[in-house]
């Protein structure tokens, strides 16, 4: 004779939670929203376990018990299911002879599913109002989690480890997951528990990871690229089988560890490698050119003249490249940020940017790009180093002369804002999309791919300008679209106005 | 007379200083500073080999490669890929694109030479050379 099952709660979650888990074979469950509707289908069917919760629209839990024991005495066995621990010493509880409590939330399905059989089997024998029951089953219950406190360990580990993690069933239902592992789903999770892994909305490529993991006869490890709610990860799934004492299979352990920061780090420095490697490569470049025009003799006097220059001039710039990168790798550590050690002070802007355009006036000359300067307001003061506005300048500057075409016009500006001091380099180049437009400034941290093709001349420069401004306590930001030219605005703090007495 | 080469570098000083070399054993050298520049001179006078940097601002130079290979006139000019930032599958992907020869910057200029007379067709000067140029990594 099957046996039969009837749950009773309002919530919709819990009712289909305990459907799924309870589901067995020769076991029919039927559940309701309240007592009042369960009541006329418990006296016709005759259930062998109802199973209610505490607190519910119509009827209070404690009456529907009394009443139900009332009626059918030790027969059924009944299971009250609350989210208050606290009251499950309620002596009168135990006086009505409930048979065993559980609380929500679940956490331990085995347990759930040990205390079902146990209750019907008491009704079976018709002891289930037995006013011991309860306490017998408790201690029971403590006897067998002493026995499995290696597991409780395991189950605390879990749930506070950061990979998802997930305990399936040796039919490959999800027995037990952590918050990572439901994240990683979509779900709650008490949504996934006493599921069929298949039956979740797992990307195919992470489900066969998953069942692969399983299905090997030893531990496994395989990284996948998949598309998940947050979007494209990459992840290493593994899997370890467990044996139980008979040597049979009692499931699978399955781990999901999320590796898209660690993998992305990797492109990162192979594209800072690859730019670093660009910016220092070119110059050796036209070095290795003109030696090898020097080697070949004779040479004459103005020739090698000529040659020598421009090989100093590469020099130079292979300096410049190094000194750059050197940089840029202090600001990253921070060492180049401490306050303390170089004390802001009120300087003019006139001098610093003057001294930027006239260093990047040649190179714009010779790409036949105009460079145009207004004379600065001798007033206008900012705080912080001028040092580093000149540089960030030559930095934005030497940019725009870079992606302006020949014939092109660049401007650098600079006036007073709210409490603020503004530098802008104006270019007629060839702009940036809005997606890259923080990107440019990344430096060693996050950055697209789509800018090695887009920006890559862009190089380190612009990375370094901004942390040189940003180290004085202002920003760089761009306003720029493809075609239209590219604005670079410096902002700094103004110096406080001098009071005159 | 001369080989005519065209350099497409948007860095000035690669195109002067590779310029330089070729001139010294008796090319004829012109170049450009962006992919648009040299698709038009190549349209306008094909010269006998282009020299293609790959990491220029604005249109790089796979796109140009692919727009030189898509124009009938510039098609038969072969072009030897340069290029000082080294990327997965870019001999492969300028092979595919059509070009003749991948150099990695910086290069030996001997073996640029080399390589340009041998797929100029300059046979008695490849012939005469120690180390028969052959298609593939030219890296220093």
């Amino acid at each position: 004779m099957p046996e039969r099952v009837v749950i009773v709660d309002d919530e919709e979650g819990i009712l289909a939670l305990l459907r799924r888990v309870l589901r067995a074979p020769d076991r029919e469950i039927e559940v309701f929203p309240s007592p009042l509707p369960a009541l006329p289908a418990i006296r016709q069917r005759r259930p062998d376990l109802v199973i209610s919760d505490l607190h519910m629209p119509g009827m209070p839990g404690q009456e529907f018990v009394r009443t139900l024991r009332g009626e059918f005495g030790g027969g059924l066995g009944i299971i009250l299911i609350t989210a208050f621990p606290a009251l499950i010493a309620d002596a009168d509880a135990v006086a009505d002879g409930v048979g065993a409590w559980l609380r929500k939330p679940f956490t331990d399905l085995e347990l759930l599913r040990t205390t079902v059989a146990e209750v019907i089997e008491a009704g079976r024998r018709g002891g289930a109002d037995e006013v011991p029951l309860e306490r017998r089953l408790a201690a029971a219950r403590a006897a067998r989690l002493r026995h499995r406190a290696n597991l409780s360990r395991a189950d605390a580990m879990m749930q506070s480890i950061g990979d998802a993690v997930l305990l399936l069933d040796p039919d490959g239902r999800i027995h037990q997951l952590n918050p990572p592992a439901a994240a990683l789903f979509g779900q709650k999770v008490e949504e996934c528990l006493g599921r069929d892994l298949s039956c979740l909305p797992i990307e195919p490529a992470l489900l066969q990871a998953l069942l692969d993991a399983v299905a090997t006869g030893a531990a496994t490890s395989s990284r996948r690229r998949v598309t998940l709610a947050r979007g494209a990860r990459v992840v290493d799934v593994s899997g370890v089988p467990l044996v139980a004492a008979g040597g049979g299979a009692a499931g699978a352990f399955a781990v999901v560890r999320d590796v898209t920061a660690e993998v992305r780090v990797q492109e990162l420095k192979h594209h800072y490698l690859g730019a670093i490697a660009h910016e220092l490569r070119t110059p050796l470049t036209a070095l290795q050119s003109f030696a090898a025009c020097l080697a070949r003799k004779p040479v004459e006097d103005g020739r090698r003249d000529l040659l020598l220059e421009a090989m100093q001039g590469q020099l130079t710039r292979l300096e410049r490249q190094i000194d750059k990168l050197l940089l840029l790798a202090e600001f990253d550590r921070g060492e180049a940020a401490d306050p303390a050690a170089r004390p802001a002070a009120p300087f003019r802007v006139a001098g610093p940017v003057g001294e930027a355009v006239a260093l990047c006036r040649a190179g714009a000359r010779e790409k036949g790009v105009t460079l145009a300067a207004p004379a600065i307001d001798d007033a206008l003061e900012a705080l912080g180093h001028p040092d580093d506005l000149r540089r960030a300048v030559v930095e934005l500057a030497e940019n725009a002369v870079k992606f302006t075409p020949p014939g092109g016009r660049i401007d650098v500006v600079a006036a007073a804002g709210a409490g603020q001091v503004e530098v802008r380099v104006r270019d007629t180049g060839i702009g940036i999309a809005g997606e890259h437009h923080d990107a440019i400034f990344a430096g060693f941290r996050q950055l697209e791919d789509p800018l090695t093709r887009v920006h890559a001349g862009a190089g380190l420069g612009l990375s370094l300008a901004a942390r040189m401004v940003a180290v004085n306590g202002g920003r760089i930001t761009v306003d720029s679209a493809p075609g239209s030219g590219s604005t670079f605005t410096v902002r700094l703090p103004a110096a406080p106005v001098a009071v005159v007495s | 007379m001369a080989h005519r080469v065209l350099i497409i570098d948007d860095d000035r000083w690669i195109a002067m200083s590779t310029a330089m070399v070729l001139e010294a054993e008796g090319f004829a050298v012109d170049s450009a500073l962006s992919g648009p520049e040299g698709i038009e001179k190549v349209r306008a006078a094909p010269p006998g080999i282009v020299l293609l940097d790959i990491m220029m601002p604005g249109m790089d130079g796979w796109e140009t490669l692919e727009r030189l290979k898509a124009d009938p006139v510039c098609r038969p000019v072969p072009v030897v890929v340069f290029t000082a930032r080294e990327q997965r599958e870019g001999r492969s992907r300028a092979r595919e694109l059509g070009a003749v020869e991948y150099f990695r910057k910086p290069f030996r200029p001997d073996a640029l030479v080399q390589a340009l007379r041998h797929h100029l067709g300059d046979t008695v000067a490849a012939a005469s050379a120690p180390q028969p140029p052959i298609v593939g990594d030219r890296a220093s």
